[in-house]
């Protein structure tokens, strides 16, 4: 069974159908890259998946269960944690302290428990504290830890993002353009910290991604879509010879006949 | 990250506790004037507005402007437990008193406790749909709220008596009771900051939609910390109608609402030791600015006093805290015992050679 399975994803603003019919099934441990060019309606799917939007039609199932319409806070309860394009780190707060909040969802204790500082309430921060020490010595972070994470350099950041969301302890993650503004340097250090993800943590991911070069090495299944249609879907080789790709991409040539 | 001192620490903050406690006792005993008296307990609270005022504002980032109101709902749920029957029907002048206050009179503790909850529950209510709005428009919303529940004391005279207000409220929160109150709010606010309670609206605060991602629940969240926010505006309120003795609808007036916000801006936005000192002079100084609003002679001229002259200037302090220090005086710095031995420490030897001598944990 799949992980993720997108059923006739469809979402209209008005008049404007942004996507329309996404069909996608997603098994457990793959990468799947999500490609398009600007305004494809890539965001908007994930919008759709996390519970930002509604979708006007189609149903989302993540873990064999119904999450359409769902809060995004409860659609993490289910395991599924969402990377935004555009950052969305807890700037002013350490990078720690950013871990510890996405560990929210592990942490059992009321109010009162941190009010008296009970005997559970310390197992709880002494474990967050641990979990996340641990997770950001895997991921090679943890030179960082007691920085403020708005100081940090921006491929620091981006890595930073994905590692608070993977404190959450997901099942799957949607990374929303994780190597968007790096450089060459830091873009592979991105390649490679997803591939980490991938084989320490067996984690599914739905990748949207600009750069060709970083989708192309990730992901051994790529979707396409432009104008909000599914316009192509498979490996690597095959979408880079898709003929509908080049044109979503390039345009069509009107001088060339076939 | 424990800290090696805490059990030196936690000891010396509990003398130092016992040593103010002490001291205000001896104050309170003492034949000095009764003003000053009053000055300190105005003081704590302050502390309490301020503190209660701060959860919301420098942790949640959420600005009401209804805490008056809050405060007032406390400040009446003291008032009508704790009156006497008897002065209850001498003192409802313009509609006798409803039956379902008239025979009830309870200890001020439990009043107290229960001007917490009413506050609360006053909060709940208003929050809720309040909080579906974004931004300015929960400003609006709770600016309208403190109005609404002042006017519903004028318009229900058979349970508040109207714009006559209350009297003789038994004068039940001295010093030393005001002050050990305010301590052990001041605690219990500082500790769920220092949780991952006050992480979380930090959080927030910061950024609503990557907390909400990373699978917090920011409209509970909201919603809870103004709800304990309005808990402990309630107990301060409560406080202050025991304190004063006698309360009408305008003590609950937008100025309380404004003293919060001024105070929490003052003394840093996330620091509670800001929020003591500097409720500390603003309650010094609306009382020695009372000079600007009365008549001033100079020379052969006589200016009249300008009543409300002390919030014009105020309002002229805030203005400058925002343009000038805008991390008001600590931001959100603590006061920490470990800080206060690092300044002698490091007068008499070298911080290298410094090791922890409090090993006696």
């Amino acid at each position: 069974m799949s992980l993720l399975d997108a059923k006739d994803l469809t979402m209209r603003f008005g008049g404007l159908v942004s996507v329309a019919n996404f069909n996608a099934a997603i098994e457990p441990g793959e990468i799947v890259g999500l490609i398009g060019p600007n305004g494809a309606g890539k965001s908007t799917v994930f919008n759709m998946v996390c519970g930002f939007y509604k979708p006007t039609q189609g149903r989302v199932f993540f873990d064999g269960k119904d999450i359409t319409g769902m809060k995004p806070n409860n659609i993490v309860e289910m395991g599924l944690t969402r990377v935004f394009q555009n950052g969305r780190l807890f700037k002013k707060m350490n990078v720690i302290e950013n871990m510890l909040v996405g560990r929210q969802r592990h942490f059992k204790a009321s109010l009162l428990d941190s009010i008296l500082r009970t005997p559970t309430y310390q197992q709880n921060e002494k474990l967050a504290y641990e979990k996340s020490i641990n997770l950001l010595e895997k991921l090679d972070l943890i030179n960082y830890i007691h920085e403020e994470a708005g100081k940090l350099p921006f491929g620091i950041q981006r890595k930073l993002e994905v590692a608070r969301a993977m404190s959450t302890k997901p099942k799957m993650l949607l990374l929303d353009e994780p190597a968007t503004g790096l450089n060459v340097e830091e873009s592979n250090d991105m390649i490679h910290f997803i591939t980490q993800l991938r084989d320490e943590f067996n984690i599914t991911i739905l990748l949207i991604e600009h750069s060709m070069r970083v989708v192309m090495s990730i992901c051994p299944r790529i979707i396409v879509i432009d104008h909000g249609e599914t316009i192509a879907e498979g490996n690597p080789d095959e979408i880079r010879e898709n003929q509908k790709v080049f044109e979503a991409y390039l345009g069509v040539d009107d001088n060339v006949e076939n | 990250m424990e800290n090696k001192n805490k059990a030196r620490n936690n000891f010396l903050t509990i003398v130092a506790v016992i040593i103010v406690i002490g001291a205000l006792y001896l104050f309170q005993n003492s034949s000095i004037d009764r003003y000053y008296i009053r000055i300190l307990q105005y003081w704590g609270i302050y502390v309490i507005f301020g503190a209660s005022f701060q959860l919301l504002y420098g942790y949640t980032g959420l600005l009401s402007l209804g805490h008056a109101g809050l405060i007032a709902v406390g400040s009446y749920t003291v008032a009508i437990l704790t009156l006497e029957p008897s002065v209850k029907a001498i003192s409802y002048l313009l509609r006798p008193p409803s039956p379902l206050i008239a025979n009830v009179q309870i200890p001020f503790f439990p009043a107290l406790i229960l001007a917490g909850i009413f506050s609360a529950f006053f909060g709940l209510l208003v929050a809720t749909p309040a909080l579906r709005l974004g931004g300015d428009y929960l400003a609006m919303v709770t600016l309208g709220f403190a109005e609404v529940i002042r006017l519903l004391f004028v318009n229900l005279p058979a349970l508040f008596n109207g714009s006559m207000g209350l009297r003789s409220i038994p004068q039940s929160a001295n010093l030393v009771i005001t002050w050990l109150i305010a301590i052990l709010c001041v605690f219990v606010l500082k500790r769920l900051e220092t949780s991952n309670y006050g992480r979380n609206l930090l959080a927030i605060n910061e950024d609503e939609i990557g907390a909400e991602a990373l699978g917090i629940s920011v409209f509970k969240y909201k919603v809870s910390s103004f709800v304990i926010s309005s808990f402990f505006a309630g107990i301060g309120g409560g406080l202050m109608a025991s304190m004063l003795g006698t309360i009408d609808p305008n003590t609950f007036k937008s100025t309380l609402t404004n003293a919060a916000i001024t105070i929490v801006v003052l003394g840093g936005m996330r620091s509670m030791t800001g929020v003591i000192i500097s409720s500390g002079i603003y309650t010094i100084m609306s009382e020695y600015l009372r000079v600007v609003e009365s008549p001033i002679v100079l020379g052969s001229f006589k200016f009249p006093g300008i009543p409300g002259a002390r919030v014009l200037i105020f309002g002229f302090m805030l203005l400058f805290i925002i343009l000038f220090m805008r991390n008001g005086i600590l931001g959100d710095k603590e006061f920490s015992w470990d800080w206060l031995f690092s300044l002698f420490k490091r007068r008499d030897r070298k911080p290298s050679i410094v090791e922890t001598k409090g090993g006696e944990q």
